[in-house]
């Protein structure tokens, strides 16, 4: 717990600023409504005062340090009263004390003193009250931007970790039933074998190869999509249709990679895999004012009455755009009577 | 004797591979293939094959739906990509599974075994059921219940079904459109239905919470739950306790 009044020079001239001008008003009044001579005035003023600003700065510790875990307004109460009475106690006197060094002849002055023990204690109540609470709203902030910056860093580790998850998730029915088409095209059909192993492979070299939370082109999440559909395609034959449909500027634009094959992934799961019926899978690009506008539709069937999963993929990628980008609302889904629509926007740097 | 058999796998290529290690079985007779639940049930009840390959996952009704649906009761081998816990209740019960990618050995073997039961004429009605029930732990919450109609298959969402009545070693399942019996039991529904929406109410109901319009007294004791088609369904105490939490009376 650094104390908030030596973090910096500021702020302890801050501090010391504010003291100064207690004291001037306080030498002030005393001048002025008790006729007191300005010498001692000071005097008064300057020993009361920075005896204050001394003990007060130790106040600091017990508002940090004070952990209740039983009924914390009433032991934080206890804990005000018997300081603030033994901080007076020992201010007052010392106070008094240290006057007494200085005491001269002084009629009106001894007079004020006479009187002056319960303003003294009223307006060290009233010290202690003030100091207290700004020490109390500097703890708060305190914990809060810690709170914040934790917050932040505990995001920061979830997307990553979501990405190393996604990459180590290759969903394994995917895999093994890729591996079982390849394994009946060795026999009917080698040279297509062939070219689905490569497809496969680029696939999962892909996925594997990229880094949490970079930036990739437009372009090449487009082909890692592609080569997925045509693998699907092996499987399903003309069941799987695809279309894409995105204009020549788009495909250097920027985008987070491995974006879009969890959104290709739930179309081929609640489009293909449900359906008896062609499912066509359409992506439209387009960019406009430094946003890329990603489309991805799918046709199902209505009928199929599946579980339309737990739309975890999709809120995954929902969370992921705005920890990137600090923007809400980057994906929208319209889902119709039997279409299903997936819209991106992908704020771009001007 | 020969042996008549049919496919039922929604990939063509996994389809092909299968005929092709067929090829060197002659005693087995491919009767057809087929794509999806549906039909492959069909096909099953009306064609009555000895042997059926079966994938689970499929368009229509998963290889697991038609399970429960069957009349006749084939000698299956199942033919999955991934699925840990059918594959645990498989081999617990003596039904056969492949596990693609698979091997002409492992295909040879399996197919052996199954062969061999057809001649013995053992019946696969006990694996079956037990397959069934080992199953049942494992399932997710029920979105959907596959059940007969007539000669007819309805899929039925959850969502769509006003109440179960429990009906002998039956559940009556009460939709807008009509009535239909599934072998199941209350226990086992109560358990795999989202408890937030499907409550017993009582020993022979469970209702859908958001189909009951209002609750009335029926007398000092026990209420009734009127439903939006206007149905009366007794509440007993016990069921009337789960409503209230369910719906904050």
């Amino acid at each position: 717990m650094n104390h908030p009044f030596f973090k910096s020079l500021q702020h302890f001239l801050i501090y010391s600023g504010a003291w100064i001008i207690v004291t001037v008003i306080h030498a002030a009044v005393l001048l002025f409504f008790y006729n007191i001579s300005i010498s001692y005035s000071i005097i008064d003023g300057l020993i009361f005062n920075t005896l204050f600003a001394l003990f007060g700065l130790s106040l600091w510790y017990i508002v940090a340090h004070s952990r209740y875990n039983k009924s914390p307004m009433l032991n934080g109460f206890i804990t005000h009263i018997t300081s603030a009475a033994f901080l007076l106690l020992i201010w007052i006197s010392l106070g008094d004390f240290i006057l007494s060094l200085f005491s001269g002849n002084n009629t009106n002055y001894d007079k004020f003193l006479s009187t002056a023990l319960p303003w003294r204690i009223i307006s060290g109540i009233f010290y202690y009250s003030i100091l207290i609470l700004i020490y109390y709203i500097i703890n708060y902030y305190n914990a809060l931007q810690e709170r914040s910056i934790r917050e932040a860093r505990l995001n920061e580790i979830i997307r990553t970790t979501e990405l190393d998850l996604l990459k180590s998730q290759i969903n394994p029915h995917f895999l093994f039933n890729s591996l079982n088409s390849i394994s009946s095209l060795t026999i009917t059909n080698p040279a297509k074998a062939q070219e689905m192993i490569i497809k496969l492979s680029d696939f999962l070299r892909y996925t594997i190869s990229q880094d949490s939370g970079s930036l990739v082109s437009l372009k090449e999440e487009i082909e890692n999509a592609k080569r997925y559909l045509e693998i699907e395609q092996i499987r399903f034959g003309n069941k799987l249709q695809h279309i894409f449909n995105i204009s020549d500027k788009c495909f250097q634009k920027l985008v987070p990679a491995m974006i879009l094959q969890p959104l290709y992934e739930n179309a081929v799961k609640h489009g293909v895999y449900e359906s008896t019926e062609e499912i066509l899978i359409k992506t439209k690009c387009t960019s406009e004012k430094n946003v890329l506008k990603i489309e991805i539709t799918n046709n199902f069937d209505p009928e199929a009455k599946s579980r339309q999963g737990t739309g975890l993929g999709i809120k995954n990628i929902s969370e992921r755009l705005k920890l990137m980008f600090q923007q809400n609302n980057l994906l929208n889904i319209n889902k119709e009577h039997n279409l299903f629509a997936v819209e991106l926007q992908i704020p771009q740097k001007s | 004797m020969e042996i008549r058999a049919i496919i039922i796998e929604d990939e063509k290529p996994a389809t092909e591979l299968l005929l092709h290690y067929l090829k060197t079985f002659s005693n087995i007779i491919i009767c057809g293939t087929f794509s999806d639940g549906f039909s492959g049930l069909k096909a099953i009840n009306e064609l009555k094959p000895q042997l059926v390959f079966l994938d689970i996952q499929m368009p229509k009704l998963t290889g697991i739906e038609i399970l429960e649906l069957l009349d006749h009761k084939p000698a299956i081998i199942f033919t999955t990509a991934y699925d840990q816990y059918a594959v645990k209740a498989f081999e617990a019960n003596a039904i056969d599974y492949l596990l693609k990618p698979f091997s002409s050995d492992r295909f040879t073997t399996a197919v052996n075994k199954a062969v061999e039961k057809i001649y013995q004429n053992q019946n696969s009605q006990q694996a079956i059921s037990s397959v069934i029930t080992a199953l049942e732990p494992h399932q997710t919450k029920m979105e959907r219940i596959a059940v007969r109609a007539g000669s007819k298959i309805q899929v039925i969402p959850v969502e769509d079904i006003l109440y179960f009545e429990a009906d002998g070693d039956y559940v009556k399942m009460h939709t807008k459109s009509g009535n239909y019996l599934k072998e199941k039991t209350m226990k086992y529904l109560e358990n795999h239905l989202d408890s937030s929406k499907f409550i017993r109410i009582h020993r022979t109901y469970i209702a859908n919470v958001d189909t009951i319009q209002r609750v009335e007294y029926y007398d000092k004791e026990n209420h009734v739950a009127v439903l939006s088609n206007n149905e009366k369904l007794k509440i007993s105490s016990s069921g009337y306790k789960l409503l209230k939490s369910a719906i904050n009376l």
